[in-house]
């Protein structure tokens, strides 16, 4: 099991960014792309997205593959994920482990599983699934969380470990996201990190979130906090960090 | 006995999607807050992104119809369509057939065209990429086979027909000015759009150049239209016309191919 080569900083491609990138070729280490703000037709994006991959390296990172659900895979959204794939090149392809809909409904949102062995099951026979039909490994990320199941069998990180073993995939490490679901749910962030399998690991995502009375809330739209970037650094491991403090369109 | 992992995604997007609906029982109790307020962040987020995903796509209508106003509107069209797909890129595609059988909406049919224009403008932002024919191509025709030549119209063009002063609204929200009071055209009005370099453009197209411009896209060869030209008007000067029009789509980079049959 090979992981890609580490590739540095990066940051997320913004529209009001193309310009700026492409007249002033700025030290970005490389750019992740939202997969579904590429897979459309033709025009400007798709323009601006071939001349920047030319010149950077690109990952793709997705918000719709809905891995966990229980509706059957879209294969039409695969399709157009394997299109993108083959004309931007990217390093890996990244989702995130949640379930964004079901019964032909898509909340735009990611919401979480309940960590029990059916779900393992289910989410990683997915996950083989999909990387069969890629033809290559896909990256799985921790989402930050609201709620937890009254279901659940184990430690959210117990079973994001054990699903990229059973499904032979890499990981992307989303601090923050750590650290919301942690604060909302009274967990140790350090347990977590520390529990993740790092041999898979081939990014983490750093941004901010916002303070509510009484829970976090990823925003991504806020500075990265300190103890964020304090936890990260205290990992010794080739950093792919990309910082953002955006949100995706998703 | 345990509710399996579909189960549990058909209550949490019941329980998300009707507020009134109660799913505490799969929930654990929260460290920090009620179950009301935790699940309270899933609910808020979903009409939240959706309204949002609308407004991206309605700058302009969301300007013309108010902020308040555009969130109500917002809040019916989110309660009658979920979204069914995977890009949020095509939420709003409904938005112009509901404003115009909505009450109070439809009473103002301005607003459903504004949509419309709208629509159509984002559309052809990211249409299907196709080259672009120059004067040069046109004048490499040969002048005995040009009423043989069929002439692609690029994918990204559309016609529109509206009934109200719905680009002069458009314009001067653009602009940045107060619009104009809207009122009923005395007759129905083409509009064509489409992306010219990267930009999305319209124009307002006269009835013959309309016609003109749609029997091209049916791929009727140029002599058969300039025939069709000399019907709806003076014949005599049916081929400068035609000329003229030929012109302009060269112009407007709509010719993407010129095929000689
Ligand atoms: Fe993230």
């Amino acid at each position: 099991m090979e992981k890609p080569a580490p590739l540095g900083f990066g940051l997320g491609l913004r529209p009001k960014h193309y310009m700026e990138i492409l007249e002033g070729n700025p030290p970005v280490d490389w750019f992740e792309v939202i997969s579904e703000n590429y897979m459309i037709p033709g025009g400007q994006p798709l323009r601006m997205l071939d001349r920047i991959s030319e010149r950077y390296p690109v990952v793709m990172h997705g918000v719709s593959l809905s891995i966990a659900s229980t509706a059957p895979l879209d294969m039409d959204y695969l399709a157009g994920l394997k299109a993108l794939a083959s004309r931007c090149k990217p390093k890996w392809i990244s989702d995130h482990l949640c379930w964004t809909g079901v019964h032909g409904v898509n909340l735009h949102d990611l919401l979480p599983v309940p960590y029990t062995e059916e779900a393992l099951r289910h989410v990683s026979d997915r996950i083989s699934r999909v990387q069969d039909y890629l033809g290559r490994r896909i990256a799985i990320e921790n989402v930050s969380s609201y709620i937890e199941y009254e279901g659940s069998e184990m430690e959210e990180w117990e079973f994001v470990g054990e699903l990229a073993r059973r499904a032979d995939c890499w990981l992307l490490l989303d601090v923050n996201n750590v650290f919301v679901s942690g604060f909302n749910h009274d967990f140790s962030t350090h347990a977590f990190i520390d529990a993740v399998p790092a041999e898979r690991v081939v990014q983490f995502h750093l941004a901010g979130h916002s303070e509510a009375n009484t829970h976090f809330i990823d925003t991504h739209d806020e500075p990265v906090k300190e103890e964020v970037w304090d936890r990260l650094c205290a990992r010794p491991s080739p950093l792919r960090t990309r910082v953002h403090h955006d949100r995706a369109r998703r | 006995m345990k509710p399996s992992l579909a189960d549990i995604q058909h209550a949490m997007l019941k329980g998300i999607m009707h507020p009134g609906h109660n799913i505490d029982p799969l929930i654990k109790n929260p460290a920090r807050d009620t179950k009301d307020v935790m699940l309270g962040v899933y609910r808020y987020a979903y009409v939240s992104r959706l309204r949002e995903f609308l407004a991206n796509d309605h700058e302009k209508l969301s300007c013309y119809m108010g902020e308040a106003a555009f969130a109500t509107m917002s809040k019916a069209y989110v309660a009658k369509y979920p979204s069914d797909q995977p890009n949020a890129r095509w939420y709003s595609r409904h938005l112009p057939e509901f404003l115009a059988a909505t009450p109070p909406f439809k009473k103002s049919p301005e607003l459903a065209e504004l949509a419309l224009l709208e629509r159509a403008l984002n559309d052809a932002f990211d249409a299907p990429e196709a080259a672009h024919k120059t004067f040069d191509d046109l004048a490499a025709v040969p002048p005995e086979d040009i009423a043989q030549a069929q002439f692609a119209i690029h994918p990204s063009a559309r016609c529109i027909t509206v009934v109200t002063n719905v680009t002069g609204l458009w314009s001067s929200l653009r602009c940045g000015e107060q619009p104009p009071s809207p009122y009923r055209l005395d007759e129905p009005q083409e509009v064509l759009i489409w992306r010219q370099g990267s930009s999305s453009r319209f124009r307002l197209l006269g009835k013959e150049e309309s016609m003109t411009l749609a029997k091209a896209q049916e791929g009727l060869p140029f002599g058969v239209i300039c025939e069709m030209i000399a019907m709806m008007d003076d014949p005599d000067t049916a081929a400068i016309r035609a000329a003229t029009y030929l012109r302009g789509w060269i112009e407007a980079e709509l010719i993407s191919d010129i095929r000689l049959a």
